[in-house]
């Protein structure tokens, strides 16, 4: 994982309108938790949320808490590091609207989805086949610096009507895999075969399961 | 043409459309998608028009996912009736869709002929949408 840095923010009002207030203002509103701590309302510039974004959902966030207030002070506290646990995105602009920060412990191993990258053109594929994928992100536990960006399928080698489990994915060093090794990730399905639409189609009825007597 | 097999009431209320889409609203299917940015009433015969759309311009190969269900059975009074004498009967069979639904998925296909797919399913249809990518993601302004 990559480590990049965040300034945020405490934030003390809370709820739809300062929220809002925020969002207008060119910031997310968000939360930073994690174990042994109270749960911080914080915020974030939208723009650096972006940036970080650009990096990848998997990195390690160095967090500059409170950036302004602690401005005077000559000695600088040790650094906090979290991850992105969730991002509430608008359903259309895709605009980040609430953004959720778990403070990590460098030392101590943690549990994230890493998304699975095909490598290679499948043998199937040029045989008019299509890739399906069954499941795009796998559970791994690992040191947070050490949770891969994506983890590497060699499909290749992969025909029409074969498959691909967990078990093929090879996890780096430091790394495990949590997901049931027989869990499917990707088949290869054979080419959609066009049937003749069918002829003058009838709206039947569907069936009533229970009519009430007051209906009508 | 898609209906469902059973229900509970021939008729329904007509109902509101306010508000957004609250589930669906990003690819999860496929590689692309076709996304409602408003309100409106999608009949099955839209549906099927975009899907024949979609799977002609693809031809073989590709995936098609279509993620809405015209659950909503709509009543139409015969021509030439008096108003009055109660509601009409069921005619046709529409899915209530909201501003940010993913309607249709696609997989399996380069982008360009994706895109060429789905503009072409999107004229079938009676509401705006826009492609949508898998990679929307908040990162685009």
């Amino acid at each position: 994982m990559e480590t990049v840095r965040l300034s945020v923010e405490e934030r003390e009002l809370t709820g739809d309108g300062p929220s809002r207030r925020l969002r207008a203002a060119g910031r997310v509103p968000g939360v930073l938790y994690g174990k042994g701590r109270e749960p911080k309302s914080i915020s974030v510039a939208l723009d650096d949320l972006r940036q970080v974004l650009g990096h990848g959902h998997n990195v390690v966030l160095e967090l500059d808490l409170g950036a302004q207030a602690k401005r005077g002070k000559a000695k600088r506290p040790a650094p906090t590091y979290a991850v992105i646990k969730e991002i509430q995105l608008h359903p259309i602009k895709h605009q980040p609207l609430n953004v959720d920060l778990q403070v990590v412990d460098l030392a101590h191993e943690i549990e994230a989805p890493v998304p699975i990258e095909l490598v290679g053109t499948p043998v199937g594929v040029r045989e008019g086949g299509v890739i399906d994928w069954e499941h795009r992100e796998v559970m791994v536990r690992a040191l947070p610096a050490e949770v891969p960006e994506v983890i590497p399928l060699d499909v290749s080698a992969l025909r029409i009507g074969q498959h691909l489990t967990v078990a093929a994915l090879a996890a780096p060093p430091g790394v495990t895999i949590l997901d049931d090794p027989e869990t499917i990730v990707v088949t290869l399905i054979p080419p959609r075969v066009e049937r003749p639409v069918a002829v003058a189609e009838e709206a039947v009825e569907p069936e009533v399961v229970r009519e009430s007597g007051s209906e009508e | 043409m898609l209906l469902p097999k059973r229900v509970k009431h021939r008729k329904q209320h007509r109902g509101r459309m306010t508000g957004k889409a609250k589930g669906q609203t990003t690819v999860q299917f496929g590689e692309y998608g076709l996304q409602a940015l408003e309100p409106g009433w999608i009949t099955s015969r839209q549906i099927e028009a975009a899907r024949i759309a979609m799977t002609r311009k693809i031809r073989r190969g590709g995936k098609v996912w279509i993620n809405i269900f015209p659950d909503k059975p709509v009543t139409k009074k015969p021509a030439e009736t008096r108003m009055g004498s109660g509601k009409g009967s069921p005619d046709h069979w529409v899915a209530v869709v909201k501003p940010g639904r993913v309607m249709f998925e696609l997989a399996g296909v380069s982008e360009e002929l994706a895109r060429e797919a789905i503009r072409l399913a999107s004229h079938k249809l009676p509401v705006k949408c826009r492609f949508a990518t898998r990679e929307d993601k908040g990162i685009e302004a």
